[in-house]
C-alpha cells in the first residue's frame, strides 16, 4: 500500500474553467480517505488526476516519494471503481476480474488463484462465468470492486461507487466496503456526494467546495467541529438547522435573540462572542434536529410552529418555522405534535454552533 | 358481419400488396426467370428455345474459362473486402479523436462512398495511364498497370476498396461512437496499453458492426461490375474477368443467355452458401 501527497494541485480546463485550485493533501497509508461535496466540487476531477486520467494543470502528485504528474495510468499502480462500474460488456466476470493481470502478463494459475479469492471475498463466485448484461446492480458493483482489488495495487480510486444502488443495497454495501478495507488494509481515496457514506466509511474527510479543501478532518471532528456554515449544514443529515439571531446581553448574560426567543449561551461560547466583539450583531446559530429536545430549561426553550411530521419508526421529524426561519426537529416517536400547532422544544446548550454573518466561519471553532 | 369479417381478415394483405408486387416484378420474377432460363438454350434475343436441363451446368463446369472467373472473382473479392474494411477501420480509428479539422478528415474518409463507382474507374484509367499517370510519374516506374495480367486485376480490386472504404468508415466510426469511452479509461488504469486496448476492447466491441460490414462487403465485392467495365473490360485476356463480367459478356456479346443464366444462378449459390457459413460462425466470434 502507499502514501500519497498532492501539493498545490490545480486543474483548469481548456475552456478557463478553474475545477481544483491549490488542492494540498497528505494521504497515509492504509487511509480510507473521503473526498465529499456537492456535484461540480472538483471531487472527481481530482480524483481523475490521482489516476491520471486528467492532466494535472500546476502542482504536484507524489506516490510513495514518486512524483507521478507525467506518469501515465498504466504505469501509477492504482486501481479504480468507476461510478458506472466500467464493467468490459464482452467478457464474462471471470475475464473482467482478471484483465488487469491479463495485460500485465501474470501466470495462468495465479491469476486463477486471485480471481477466485477476489470472488470468495465478495461472494460472486457463482457469478464468474456471467456476462454483465446478465448481473444486477449490486453484482456489477462487487465485480467492479473484485476487479479492482485482484490486483493488489498501490491504492484505489473509488468514483462515486454505490450512487446507483438502491438505499438498501447501499447500506449493505457500506458494510462491506468497510470490511474489505479492514482485511486488505488498503489505502482508498472515495469520492461521494453522499455525507452518510462519508460519515460512515471515511477515517478522514475531505469536505470541497469550488475546487477547494474547506475542512479535512476525522468524521467526528468534522460533525462537531465544522469550520464554517457550508461544512456544517454539508454533513449531518437531515442538515443543521441556520437560524440569524442577534447577540445581546440580558441580566447580566450574553444571549441570542430572534423572533421572541431567547437563549443563553455558555461561558465559553459567551467568551468567544465577546473576544469576536459580536455582541449587537447579527450571526447565525447552528443546531442539529438531533440536538432539539423534548424537555428541557426555560432558557433552552423554542417555540417551533409545526409544519408536517415525518414518521421514521425509531424517530420523527418535526418540520416547521421558529420566527421566519425554517427548522427541523429529530424527536422521540410518541412525542405528541401535529401539523399547524406551536409547540415548545428545547436545544442542547452546549452543542449549539454559532458563524459569522459575513464570512459564514464558525465562531466555536477550536 | 360476414362482409366485415372478410374485410378484417383481407385487409392486411391489401397493405402488403403494393411492396409485394414491387417485389414481385423486380426481383422474384427477374430470380425465377434467370433460374428457368438456365435450363434452357437460348435464341439472340434471350427466348428459351431448347430445354436442355442441367446441360448448361456441366458445360461450365467443364469450362476453363469459368473456373477462371470463379478464381479470379475469389482473389478479387479476398483483396477488396481485407483492404475496403482494413482501411475503413483504420481511418475510423484515427477519426474517433477530437482534434482540430476533425471534420475535414471524415469527410475525406466518407467521400468514396458519394463518387459513382464507373467515374471512379475514369479517373483510376487516367492516372494508371502508362505515358501521362500520376502513379508511374511518383513511383519512377514504366508500368502499363492496367494492361498488365500481372497488375490489372489488383489495380480494379484496389480501386473497388477505395470506393467501399467510405461507407465501412461511416459504419465503424458508428461502432466506435456505441463503444463506451470509461472501458478504455478502467483499461487505462488496469495497465493495458493501445495495442491491448484495441485488440482486447475496440475489436471485440465493433465484432457485430465488423460482421455486419464483412457479409455486406462480400456480397458487394462479388457483385461489382462497373469499375471492371470501364477499366478493364475483363482483360488483358480473362485476368479480370470477374464473374458477373462473365456473366454480363456471355449475355450481352456472345447471346448465351443461358449459360449467363447458370452462372447466375451458381453465383447466387455461392453468396447464399457464404451467408450461411458466417451467420454460423458469428455466434462464437461476435460479442452482443
Amino acid at each position: 500500500m502507499a502514501s500519497l501527497s498532492l501539493v498545490n494541485v490545480c486543474k483548469t480546463f481548456k475552456n478557463g474553467q478553474i475545477a481544483v485550485k491549490n488542492f494540498n493533501l497528505d494521504i497515509r497509508d492504509q487511509e480510507f480517505l473521503i473526498l465529499v461535496g456537492p456535484s461540480g466540487c472538483g471531487k472527481s476531477t481530482t480524483l481523475r488526476m490521482i489516476a491520471g486520467l486528467e492532466e494535472i494543470s500546476s502542482g504536484e502528485l507524489w506516490i510513495d516519494g514518486e512524483l507521478m504528474n507525467l506518469t501515465v495510468p498504466q504505469k501509477r499502480d492504482l486501481s479504480m471503481v468507476f461510478q458506472s462500474y466500467a464493467l468490459y460488456p464482452h467478457l464474462t466476470v471471470y475475464e473482467n476480474m482478471a484483465f488487469s493481470l491479463r495485460v500485465r502478463n501474470v501466470v495462468k494459475t495465479e491469476i486463477d488463484q486471485r480471481v477466485r479469492k477476489a470472488a470468495d471475498v465478495l461472494c460472486i463466485s457463482h457469478l464468474l462465468v456471467r456476462k454483465p448484461h446478465a448481473l444486477s446492480g449490486g453484482q456489477k458493483q462487487r465485480v467492479a470492486i473484485g476487479s479492482a482489488i485482484v490486483r493488489e495495487p498501490k491504492a484505489y480510486l473509488m468514483d462515486e461507487p454505490l450512487s446507483n444502488l438502491d438505499a438498501k443495497l447501499r447500506t449493505q454495501m457500506r458494510v462491506e466496503l468497510s470490511k474489505i478495507h479492514k482485511e486488505l488494509g488498503a489505502t482508498i481515496i472515495y469520492v461521494t456526494h453522499d455525507q452518510v457514506e462519508a460519515m460512515t466509511l471515511g477515517t478522514r474527510i475531505v469536505v470541497m467546495n469550488s475546487g477547494v479543501i474547506l475542512q479535512a478532518a476525522e468524521p467526528k471532528v468534522l460533525y462537531t467541529n465544522p469550520i464554517n456554515k457550508f461544512v456544517a449544514g454539508f454533513i449531518g443529515s437531515p442538515s443543521m438547522n441556520f437560524i440569524p439571531v442577534w447577540v445581546e446581553r440580558r441580566e447580566e448574560r450574553i444571549c441570542v435573540e430572534f423572533s421572541k426567543n431567547r437563549l443563553f449561551v455558555n461561558e465559553e461560547c459567551a467568551k468567544r462572542l465577546m473576544d469576536g466583539d459580536y455582541l449587537g450583531r447579527r450571526v447565525y446559530l447552528g443546531i442539529r434536529p438531533e440536538d432539539l429536545h423534548e424537555t428541557g430549561s426555560k432558557d433552552q426553550e423554542l417555540k417551533l410552529n409545526v409544519e408536517i411530521k415525518e414518521v421514521l419508526g425509531s424517530e420523527i421529524l418535526l418540520h416547521g418555522k421558529i420566527g421566519r426561519s425554517p427548522v427541523c426537529a429529530r424527536l422521540k416517536p410518541d412525542f405528541p405534535s401535529e401539523g399547524g400547532k406551536e409547540i415548545s422544544i428545547f436545544a442542547d446548550m452546549s452543542r449549539i454552533l454559532l458563524f459569522d454573518m459575513e464570512t459564514e466561519e464558525n465562531i466555536l471553532y477550536r | 358481419m360476414n362482409y366485415k369479417l372478410v374485410t378484417r381478415k383481407l385487409s392486411p394483405y391489401g397493405y402488403i400488396a403494393p411492396a409485394m408486387a414491387i417485389f414481385a416484378i423486380f426481383l422474384f420474377f427477374p430470380f425465377f426467370k434467370t433460374i428457368y432460363l438456365s435450363l434452357f438454350k437460348t435464341n439472340k434475343m434471350g427466348q428459351a428455345k431448347l430445354f436442355v436441363g442441367a446441360g448448361n451446368y456441366s458445360e461450365l463446369l467443364s469450362s476453363a474459362s469459368f473456373f477462371n472467373s470463379l478464381f479470379v472473382t475469389v482473389v478479387f473479392v479476398l483483396i477488396v473486402v481485407s483492404v475496403s474494411m482494413l482501411l475503413g477501420l483504420i481511418t475510423a480509428v484515427l477519426c474517433n479523436q477530437s482534434f482540430p479539422g476533425i471534420r475535414i478528415f471524415s469527410t475525406a474518409y466518407a467521400l468514396p462512398m458519394a463518387i459513382a463507382s464507373s467515374s471512379a474507374a475514369m479517373i483510376f484509367k487516367i492516372m494508371l495511364h502508362p505515358a501521362i499517370g500520376i502513379v508511374n510519374k511518383i513511383l519512377g516506374l514504366h508500368i502499363n498497370w492496367i494492361s498488365d495480367p500481372r497488375y490489372a486485376l489488383i489495380c480494379v480490386a484496389l480501386l473497388t476498396a477505395w470506393l467501399n472504404s467510405g461507407i465501412n468508415f461511416l459504419y465503424f466510426s458508428a461502432g466506435l461512437s456505441n463503444i463506451d469511452e470509461v472501458i478504455y479509461e478502467r483499461a487505462s488504469v488496469d495497465g493495458a496499453n493501445s495495442f491491448q486496448k484495441f485488440f482486447r476492447l475496440t475489436l471485440p466491441g465493433l465484432s457485430p458492426i465488423l460482421f455486419y460490414t464483412l457479409v455486406v462487403n462480400i456480397i458487394q465485392a462479388f457483385q461489382s461490375f462497373g469499375q471492371v467495365k470501364v477499366l478493364t473490360m475483363g482483360g488483358p485476356g480473362e485476368s479480370t474477368n470477374l464473374i458477373v463480367y462473365s456473366i454480363y459478356r456471355d449475355a450481352f456479346f456472345n447471346y448465351r443467355f443461358g449459360s449467363a443464366a447458370a452462372q447466375s444462378v451458381i453465383l447466387f449459390v455461392i453468396i447464399m452458401v457464404l451467408t450461411l457459413c458466417m451467420f454460423r460462425l458469428e455466434k462464437k466470434g461476435v460479442h452482443y
